[in-house]
């Protein structure tokens, strides 16, 4: 085996190991998220936040640079300087579709077949290991989708469905592997959000969740699985109008 | 070799898990009487109590957390809004991080806020207050606090005759699971415990899941462990692991 080869079978068991700053970066990301630090309050130093999350201080900046480039805080220099929380963007939905069509085939589909890993197998579980507070929690998720009408909203009613139907699967490791996935995805799904793609959205999970208290595993799973493949085929269908309007634009 | 007899294996692997139990609870009720303590003597001077007179059950939680019981996650004290003249809603708590030193647990308490951490409406909250008893919630994924699969107990305190908060402790699952494993492998035949929803809790045997519903066979022993307002029991089913 050669060293380059070498190389590159390792990179390949990288991919689907978070890092020690990402990790570190997507927990105070929830904390900042959850409102335990407000908007333009000062995050404590550095080497106090080191401490609380077990890693060392090198690792701590490389968080903080990762939050900084996502915009999440904004570091001032100086006597009075520190990290400061920043007012959450609204991302636009340019920025969004430039995302979408920097993205592959390749990306998009093993995004979907690792969604339906994850998201298909919690639901099967759910199925068959929920208790009824979490079907009313469940309920409550859905209901929210149908109240939100901004971007934020809705994909945030979206993924906390998601997140919960783990939670009621009782696996750790599920429902990590499913907010690291909600995360990743951001607010794709809900880019140029039609009436009709809501009421679908709600339908599905809807459906999903009659499923889950019915105790009917495969069809939660299968449910899941339809409509995990049906957004990402919408992502996929709109990444390719965009190229085809770029590719319309040069000529 | 003195050999016990097969009927005697439930009561006795019952009584172990009870102790296991029990260690915990009465840690907490420790925690409660020092709360009481300090109300009734605020409430001697004609002084309600603010967040600061919680202070000073700083040492008692950090010595549980750095004692040798590692399935103890975190531990403290969850007031009642309206106890205390300074805050609304307030805890005295404190984790131990996956290294490091022991740490506050902040959440929070803006009502404005969507993501507002509502403990009046948690069962862990509300079932000793209602019941005046001790409780265990779960297990359960704690997506907020901890990131682990949690058993939730707590112990109700009640000062002057009337509810002041609990006093908790969020078990970490994998870690209690040792101790109660190691019991139930005591017994000759399959056996595991369930909590009042039909969870299994911990079992002996590959062919039960913990965090799985159980189906519980007809020809099955099931012994309710104390205390009995947890509403766990102790299932022996009749076949050998």
């Amino acid at each position: 085996m050669t060293q380059l080869n070498k190389v590159n079978r390792l990179s390949l068991l990288q991919v689907s190991q978070e890092g020690k700053p990402e990790e570190v970066a997507r927990r105070l990301i929830e904390v900042i998220e959850l409102g335990l630090i407000g908007v333009g309050e000062q995050l404590p130093s550095e080497s106090e936040l080191a401490t609380r999350f077990g890693v060392a201080t090198v690792t701590l900046r490389d968080a903080l640079a990762i939050l900084r480039q996502r915009g999440v805080v904004a570091t001032k220099r100086g006597r009075n300087g520190g990290s400061f929380v920043c007012a959450p963007v609204e991302v636009s939905d340019e920025f969004l579709k430039a995302r979408l069509s920097a993205m592959s085939s390749l990306e998009l589909r093993d995004l979907c077949d690792e969604q339906i890993a994850i998201s298909a197998t919690a639901a099967g579980l759910a199925a068959s290991r929920s208790s009824s507070a979490q079907h009313q929690r469940l309920e409550h998720f859905v209901t929210a989708l149908q109240d939100a009408t901004t971007r934020s909203e809705l994909r945030r009613a979206d993924a906390r469905f998601h997140i919960e139907i783990a939670v009621a699967a009782q696996s750790v490791r599920l429902t990590h592997a499913e907010m690291r996935l909600q995360a990743e995805m951001g607010e794709l799904q809900w880019i140029s959000t039609t009436d009709v793609q809501k009421s679908t959205a709600i339908a599905e999970h809807r459906a999903i969740l009659q499923a889950v208290v019915a105790g009917e595993s495969n069809l939660a799973r299968a449910l899941t699985e339809a409509h995990i493949k049906e957004g990402i085929k919408r992502l996929m269908d709109l990444r390719f109008a965009l190229l085809e309007q770029q590719e319309s634009t040069l000529q | 070799m003195i050999t016990t007899p097969m009927n005697d294996e439930l009561g006795q692997c019952a009584q172990r898990l009870e102790d296991i139990l029990c260690k915990v609870f009465e840690q907490l009720d420790t925690l409660a009487a020092e709360v009481v303590t300090v109300w009734n003597a605020l409430d001697a001077e004609g002084k309600k109590p603010t967040s600061k007179d919680l202070a000073f059950l700083q040492p008692t939680i950090e010595e549980r957390l750095s004692g040798n019981d590692n399935y103890i996650h975190g531990t403290g004290v969850v007031l009642e809004p309206g106890e205390l003249a300074d805050q609304e809603m307030f805890l005295e708590w404190f984790y131990r991080p996956s290294s490091g030193k022991v740490i506050p647990m902040m959440l929070n308490f803006n009502r404005q806020s969507e993501s507002f951490y509502n403990y009046q409406g948690m069962p862990w909250f509300t079932r000793p207050k209602l019941t005046g008893e001790a409780s265990i919630e779960g297990p359960f994924v704690d997506l907020y606090g901890t990131e682990l699969y949690i058993l939730a107990f707590s112990v109700p305190i009640f000062a002057g005759g009337h509810f002041v908060g609990v006093a908790a402790a969020d078990i970490a699952l994998h870690e209690f699971d040792q101790l109660l494993t190691r019991c139930l492998l005591r017994m000759k035949n399959e056996a595991f415990i369930i909590n009042g929803e039909g969870r299994i809790v911990a079992a002996n045997s590959a062919n039960w899941f913990v965090g799985n519903m159980a189906s519980r066979p007809a020809a099955a022993k099931v012994h309710k462990l104390k205390p009995l307002s947890i509403e766990w029991s102790l299932v022996e089913l009749p076949v050998p692991r």
